[in-house]
């Protein structure tokens, strides 16, 4: 999240602004400050299949609705899963792991790998030991 | 002030008792405000609230002396920004505060560097808050520009890409 807001702060480079945020709670929307719509998905870990199913389900319904042409993310698990349901529906997802992740990739990054436009991480150790990643730089 | 931020998404009794416990005996060299989350443990000792809004957050952030948390790379983050003094306890994965130990890598490594503080056990508390009140962290220089570059290259090719057939296609004239 802080992660995201560094870059978002850097956004001038972009060419176009995002037009939705996906945060896991309500209480974590504050992107949406600038008044960007805002869906919060909830929280999740791997330890909680069912919590995860719920999440799911609400990225299935959330992407379906909003069909998003990008998806930007730096993790976790429920945003991970929100990368999964948004590709289904045509999306490219750009992922960046966190740089808490230091000697791999996490557990979420290792879904969203197989299905990621781009990747980068923040270790350049990482990039040259996990193939189709990239290190740019670091956001913390 | 001292402010003890555990994180909104997993409870961390163990560090809110720790700190409970810290300032009752008087080994807690200031006060503290905490920030417990989804915990069980109320503390008795010092003032807390289970979530703030982001805005307090910041406030309460920016105001401390020093913040005690949990090795999340978001309060380490916030901590480099404002250049504030931060001793962290990494969630252990054998205690089920976590479901891997990325956060005692995380946390040596930024100690390692010199930006963060950290300890293990309740034993070594006293003695880090001593030493977090006089901690001068080594600033951090993020290269954010250069990934937002490459992320911004990317969204200007995926967009591109996908409005073209909205934009680009020539139109036959009406017959």
């Amino acid at each position: 999240m802080v992660e995201l807001q560094a870059l978002l702060e850097q956004s001038g480079h972009w060419s176009i602004m995002p037009s939705l945020y996906i945060a896991t709670l309500a209480a974590l929307s504050t992107p949406g400050s600038d008044g960007t719509r805002t869906f919060a998905i909830g929280e999740c870990n791997r330890h909680t299949p069912l919590a995860a199913a719920g999440v799911l389900l609400r990225s299935l319904v959330i992407a379906a609705r909003e069909r998003p042409d990008v998806v930007v993310s730096t993790g976790s698990l429920p945003l991970a899963l929100f990368c999964l349901a948004a590709r289904l529906f045509g999306a490219q997802i750009i992922w960046i792991d966190s740089i808490s992740q230091i000697d791999g990739i996490s557990s979420s990054g290792r879904l969203v790998r197989r299905f990621a436009s781009l990747f980068l991480v923040q270790w350049p150790e990482l990039a040259q030991r996990f193939p189709g990643t990239r290190y740019e730089g670091e956001l913390v | 002030m001292i402010f003890l931020s555990v994180g909104s998404a997993l409870p961390f009794d163990r560090l809110v008792e720790m700190l409970d416990r810290g300032v009752e005996s008087g080994s807690v060299p200031d006060e503290v405000f905490a920030q417990i989350g989804a915990g069980n443990y109320v503390p008795r000792f010092m003032p807390s609230v289970r979530f703030l809004q982001r805005s307090e957050y910041d406030a309460r952030f920016k105001a401390a002396i020093g913040v005690i948390s949990h090795a999340g790379i978001g309060t380490i983050a916030s901590a480099m920004r404002e250049g504030k003094p931060l001793l962290v306890l990494p969630r252990d994965p054998a205690l089920g505060e976590l479901v891997d130990d990325h956060q005692i890598k995380t946390a040596r490594m930024f100690a390692d560097l010199g930006h963060i503080l950290m300890f293990t056990e309740a034993t070594q508390l006293a003695e880090r808050l001593r030493v977090l009140l006089r901690f001068v962290p080594r600033p951090r220089r993020p290269n954010v520009e250069g990934v937002a570059r490459c992320v911004g290259q990317h969204l200007y090719r995926f967009t591109a890409a996908a409005e073209i057939p909205h934009k680009n296609v020539p139109r036959s004239p009406l017959p």
